[in-house]
C-alpha cells in the first residue's frame, strides 16, 4: 500500500469510527487472527531472501497450475497429500505417451484480482520467470528438471505445455509448491524496469495473482490483512471473509492471546506451552508429524574416532531415545528408534531405525574400536532451538558420560552459516524435505555431492550409485527394492542417529476447525472455518 | 537566545567525528559477527548455486573496504540500504518505527520522572523515616527486575488474569484505524486530529509496556534525586535561607530542589538512552512495531544494513539527547553560561 492510499484508508477510518460505524460491517466469526513468531517479508517468494511465512501467504494470494489434496491422519488432523494432485488454474493434465512433454487445459473465465483474465500465456510468463531469476526459486525447481525457458510453451490462450528434459518422478509434484505461482504477467511488465525486467521489486509489496485471497493491507513483519476474492475459482472458496496475520514475537504472548481468545490460532508455540494447553483441555491443538522431517545427531564420519564405523553404532545404542524424546519435546514426537527388524520392511521414509539405547552393546562396540576407556570430543547444537535441542544435548552427555566420553556442548548461535564448514564432530540438527519419497531425502544428507545438509559430511560410493539409481526410477518395485537397499545402508553406517519426526502442533480456539497440515509449515487461512 | 543557538550548533559539530567513528566501528563489527547472510538468505534449499546468486545480489563478493566506500557514499546521499528481512530501505524502515519508540520510551522517562522525583525529594526530606525505607526498597526492586519479567508480570495481570488491558498487540488494535499520520506518535496524531476514540486506544496499549519501561529508570533516577537533595539542603545557603525563616516550601522546591535539579538532569540522560536498549525487550513483550524488535530480528538474520542503520540511527538520538541535555544547564544553571 503506497502511502497516499493509506492516507485515504486513514481518513476513511477515522470519519466512519467519528460517524459511529463500526470499523466492520460483520461479525467477528467472519474474521480469523492468527498470530505467528515471524511476519512475512514479501508477497512474492521469487523475491530473494523472502522467508518461510512469505511461503504461506504466497500459497494463497497465488494459484498453481495444480495443487495438493487433503488426507486424514490417524488423530483425525487433515493433512496434505502428496501422492494426489488436483487441479487449481488447470481443469485437466495429460502427459504425452512417450513421456516427452505434460499438457495442461487451462479453466475457463479464469481472472486475477484486477479483473484480467489468466491466460496460458501468463503461464509461460510465470514459469519463465522462476528459471531466470537466480535465487532460491530457480535452485529449488531445477531440483525438479524445469531448468530453461524453452520448456515452456503456451499453444494457446488455454492451453500449456512443459517439455521433459528427462523422467524425474519430481517435476509434476514440483508444480504445486509455492515456487510455480501464476502470475498476472501485463500487470507486471507494465510496472517492470529496464533494471528489473521481472518487476520483483513490484511483487515484493503488491500482489499480482489470482489467488483465494487478496492483500488488503501489508505492513512487512509486522501484520497482513487478507480479504477474500470473490470470483476465485481454484477450489472450494474460503469460509472467512478476512484473514489477519500478525506478527507476536514473544512466546508467552501468543499463548496468552489465543487464551483470552484475542487470537484464533498461535503458531511456533514451545513443545511446553502446548503440552500445558493440552492438559488444560480449553483450546484445540492441532497435531501433524512434519512431514519427511527428522531431528537426528549428526557424527563427522571423516573424523576419528567417528571414521570408525563401530564407534557410531556404539553412539546409536548410547542415546537415551525415550528420555531425549520426554524432555526435549514433552513428548511431542514420532520416535524413530526400536524397529523390530535389522532391515527396513518397506520404502517408506521417515522410518525407525533399529537401535534401542543399550549402553551394554554401546561399551562392547567401543572396546571392539580400541576405545573402551572413552574419548573427549564435543557436540554443537542450534541457539536458535535451544528449548529443544539443550536439554536433549544435556541428556546425551548425561548418557556418554557413563562410556568414558566427554563431551563439551556448544551452543552455535549462526548454526545455519557455520553448518557448511563441516567441521562438528556431534551436532543435532534438522532437515526437512519438501517432496515425499526417501531417495529426495537422502539426496540432501547421505549423498556425495554433499550438500550444506550433509554435516557428518559423509561419503560413500555405494550410497551415490543406489540413490542416482533410485530417482531415475519410476517402477514401484524396482524403486522400492533400491530404497529398501539405501535405507539399509543407512542404518549400518549410521553417520546420522535418527533422533526423533518433529510435531507442527498449533494451537487453536473451540470455535476453529478445518485445519489442514501444509508442506510449507503455514497456517492456511483458506480452509479455517469460525463457528 | 542567540547564545544557545550558537551552543547548539557548536556542540552537533562536535558530534560528527563521533558519529563518523560510529559508522565505521558499526561496519567493522556486523562484518565479525558470526553468519553468513547469504545462507541464511538462500531459502529452503540452499544448494552451492543459490547462495552465491545471494552472495552477489548483496556485494559480498566484493572485498571489505568496496563495500565500506559504497556504503559511505550512499550514507552521503542519505541511502543506509535495504534491509533483507524487510525487503524495504533501511531509512523507510526505521523511519516508519522510529515515532513508535519514541512515543514509548519518551511516555516511560516522563512515567519515571514523576514518580522517582517525588519520592527522592520525600526520601531526602524525611530521610530515616519508614517512607525513605520505603521508597529505597521500591526503586532497587524496580532496578532489579528485567524488563522482560515485569513486562510479562503486567501482560499476565492486567490482560490475562483481569482482562483491563487490551491484547499486547502493538500500538492500536489490528483491526482499528490509526489516526491521519502527522508526527507518527498516535497520542499526539489522535488529538491533532480530534479522534479522541485514536488517543484512548492509543494510551491504552501504550499504559502497560511504558510502565514496564519505566519500572528500569525508576531506581536510578530515585537514588539520584534523593542523594542530591540530601547535598543541596545540607549546604550553606539553605541553611542561611533557613535561618531567615523563609516558607518552607519555597526553600525546598525552588531553592532546593533548582539546585538539586542538574544531576537528575543528567541521569534523565543517561536512563533515556538506557530505556531504548531496555526498550528491545519489552518491544518484543508487547509486539510493539519499534526499532528495537527491529534491531533484534535483523541481529539474528545477520541483516549488515538494518543493524547499521539501527546503531546510527541510535548513536544520532544519543548525540540530540546531549546536545539538548547541555542546552538545558545552560537554563538551568547560570554558571554553566557563564564559563562557556
Amino acid at each position: 500500500m503506497d502511502r497516499r492510499k493509506f492516507m485515504e484508508f486513514a481518513a476513511l477510518g477515522t470519519a466512519t469510527s467519528l460517524l459511529g460505524v463500526p470499523a466492520y460491517g460483520q461479525s467477528k466469526s467472519d474474521r480469523i487472527v492468527i498470530v505467528a513468531e515471524g511476519g512475512s517479508n514479501s508477497l512474492d517468494v521469487h523475491t530473494p531472501g523472502a522467508n518461510r511465512p512469505s511461503y504461506g501467504l504466497g500459497m494463497m494470494i497465488y494459484d498453481r497450475l495444480i495443487q495438493f489434496g487433503t488426507k486424514v491422519l490417524p488423530n483425525g488432523v487433515a493433512n496434505y497429500d502428496y501422492f494426489k494432485l488436483e487441479p487449481q488454474l488447470a481443469e485437466s493434465w495429460e502427459v504425452a505417451p512417450d513421456g516427452s512433454a505434460i499438457v495442461f487445459k487451462l479453466k475457463r473465465n479464469l481472472t486475477f484480482h484486477d479483473g484480467a483474465p489468466v491466460t496460458a500465456g501468463d503461464v509461460k510468463w510465470s514459469f519463465d520467470r522462476f528459471v531466470s531469476v537466480g535465487g532460491f526459486p530457480q535452485r529449488q525447481m531445477e531440483q525438479c528438471s524445469l531448468t530453461e525457458t524453452g520448456q515452456f510453451e503456451a499453444v494457446d490462450d488455454y492451453t500449456f505445455k512443459i517439455k521433459l528434459l528427462r523422467q524425474d518422478k519430481l517435476t509434476l509434484p514440483s508444480l504445486a509448491i509455492v515456487v510455480p505461482s501464476v502470475y498476472n504477467s501485463e500487470l507486471c511488465k507494465k510496472n517492470a524496469t529496464a533494471s528489473d525486467p521481472w518487476a520483483l521489486e513490484f511483487t515484493k509489496a503488491n500482489a499480482a495473482g489470482s489467488g483465494a485471497y487478496k492483500v488488503e493491507s501489508f505492513k512487512p513483519g509486522e501484520q497482513v490483512i487478507l480479504a477474500r476474492f470473490a470470483d476465485w475459482k481454484g477450489g472450494v472458496p474460503p469460509k472467512l471473509e478476512r484473514a489477519l496475520y500478525r506478527t507476536v514475537p514473544a512466546a508467552g504472548t501468543r499463548r496468552a492471546l489465543v487464551e483470552r481468545a484475542d487470537a484464533d490460532v498461535a503458531a511456533d508455540l514451545p513443545p511446553r506451552d502446548i503440552a500445558d494447553i493440552v492438559s488444560a483441555k480449553k483450546l484445540k491443538v492441532e497435531s501433524a508429524p512434519q512431514s519427511n522431517t527428522l531431528k537426528y545427531l549428526a557424527l563427522l564420519s571423516t573424523m576419528r574416532p567417528f571414521d570408525d564405523v563401530r564407534v557410531r553404532q556404539a553412539i546409536a545404542y548410547a542415546v537415551p531415545y525415550e528420555k531425549v524424546i520426554e524432555s526435549a519435546v514433552y513428548g511431542r514426537a514420532k520416535p524413530m528408534f526400536g524397529a523390530p527388524a535389522n532391515a527396513p520392511q518397506d520404502a517408506s521414509w521417515p522410518q525407525p531405525f533399529p537401535y534401542t539405547y543399550d549402553p551394554d552393546k554401546a561399551k562392547a562396540l567401543l572396546s571392539e574400536a580400541g576405545l573402551a576407556n572413552g574419548f573427549e570430543t564435543k557436540l554443537c547444537f542450534d541457539a536458535s532451538a535451544a528449548t529443544v535441542d539443550e536439554p536433549a544435548a544435556l541428556i546425551i552427555q548425561d548418557s556418554l558420560a557413563k562410556l568414558g566420553i566427554k563431551l563439551t556442548l556448544e551452543k552455535v548461535p549462526d548454526f545455519f552459516a557455520r553448518r557448511s564448514q563441516k567441521n562438528w564432530p556431534m551436532a543435532i540438527d534438522v532437515f526437512g524435505a519438501w517432496f515425499d519419497g526417501a531417495d529426495f531425502f537422502y539426496r540432501w544428507l547421505w549423498h556425495g555431492q554433499n550438500t550444506v545438509f550433509n554435516v557428518a559430511n559423509y561419503n560413500n560410493p555405494e550410497m551415490d550409485r543406489l540413490l542416482d539409481a533410485a530417482r531415475q526410477e519410476r517402477d514401484g518395485a524396482a524403486y522400492e527394492s533400491l530404497a529398501k537397499q539405501f535405507i539399509k545402508l543407512a542404518i549400518t553406517e549410521v553417520p546420522y542417529i535418527p533422533l526423533y519426526q518433529p510435531v507442527l502442533d498449533v494451537a487453536v480456539n473451540a470455535d476453529v476447525n478445518g485445519y489442514v497440515y501444509m508442506f510449507h509449515r503455514q497456517v492456511d487461512a483458506r480452509t479455517l472455518t469460525k463457528a | 537566545v542567540l547564545h544557545v543557538l550558537q551552543l547548539t550548533f557548536r556542540r552537533a559539530a562536535l558530534a560528527l567525528p563521533t558519529l563518523f567513528g560510529v559508522v565505521l566501528v558499526s561496519f567493522i563489527l556486523t562484518r565479525l559477527l558470526p553468519g553468513d547472510p547469504a545462507v541464511y538468505f538462500a531459502g529452503a534449499s540452499p544448494t552451492k548455486e543459490a547462495i552465491e546468486d545471494i552472495r552477489k545480489a548483496m556485494l559480498l563478493d566484493r572485498p571489505m573496504w568496496e563495500q565500506f566506500i559504497s556504503y559511505i557514499m550512499n550514507l552521503l546521499h542519505g541511502d543506509l540500504g535495504r534491509s533483507l528481512i524487510t525487503g524495504q530501505p533501511v531509512v523507510k524502515d526505521l523511519a516508519a518505527r522510529m515515532p513508535a519508540t519514541i512515543e514509548l520510551t519518551s511516555l516511560s522517562l516522563m512515567i519515571a520522572l514523576l514518580v522517582s522525583v517525588p519520592l527522592g525529594i520525600l526520601g531526602a526530606v524525611r530521610k530515616g523515616s519508614i517512607i525513605d525505607h520505603i521508597s529505597r526498597l521500591l526503586s532497587t526492586t524496580a532496578l532489579s527486575l528485567p524488563s522482560f519479567f515485569s513486562g510479562l508480570l503486567l501482560v499476565f495481570v492486567f490482560y490475562y488474569l483481569l482482562g483491563l488491558a487490551p491484547a499486547p498487540l502493538g500500538r492500536i488494535d489490528p483491526l482499528g484505524f490509526p489516526p491521519p499520520e502527522r508526527t507518527g506518535l498516535i497520542l499526539l496524531d489522535g488529538l491533532l486530529a480530534r479522534d479522541l476514540n485514536a488517543v484512548f486506544d492509543g494510551a491504552a496499549h501504550l499504559a502497560l509496556p511504558s510502565i514496564a519501561l519505566a519500572l528500569a529508570g525508576i531506581g536510578p533516577l530515585t537514588r539520584i534525586t534523593r542523594g542530591a537533595m540530601l547535598t543541596v539542603l545540607s549546604s550553606d545557603f539553605i541553611r542561611a535561607a533557613r535561618s531567615y525563616d523563609m516558607p518552607r516550601w519555597r526553600l525546598l522546591y525552588v531553592y532546593a530542589l533548582r539546585n538539586a535539579l542538574l544531576p537528575v538532569l543528567t541521569t534523565a540522560g543517561f536512563v533515556f538512552s538506557f530505556l531504548i536498549s531496555a526498550n528491545v525487550v519489552v518491544e518484543k513483550v508487547f509486539s510493539w512495531p519499534g526499532i528495537g524488535s527491529y534491531a533484534l530480528e535483523a541481529l539474528v538474520a545477520s541483516d549488515y544494513a538494518a543493524v547499521q542503520g539501527f546503531v546510527l540511527a541510535v548513536a544520532i538520538l544519543y548525540v540530540l539527547i546531549n546536545t539538548l541535555i547541555d542546552v538545558l544547564y545552560g537554563i538551568v544553571d547560570v554558571r554553566v553560561r557563564l564559563t562557556e
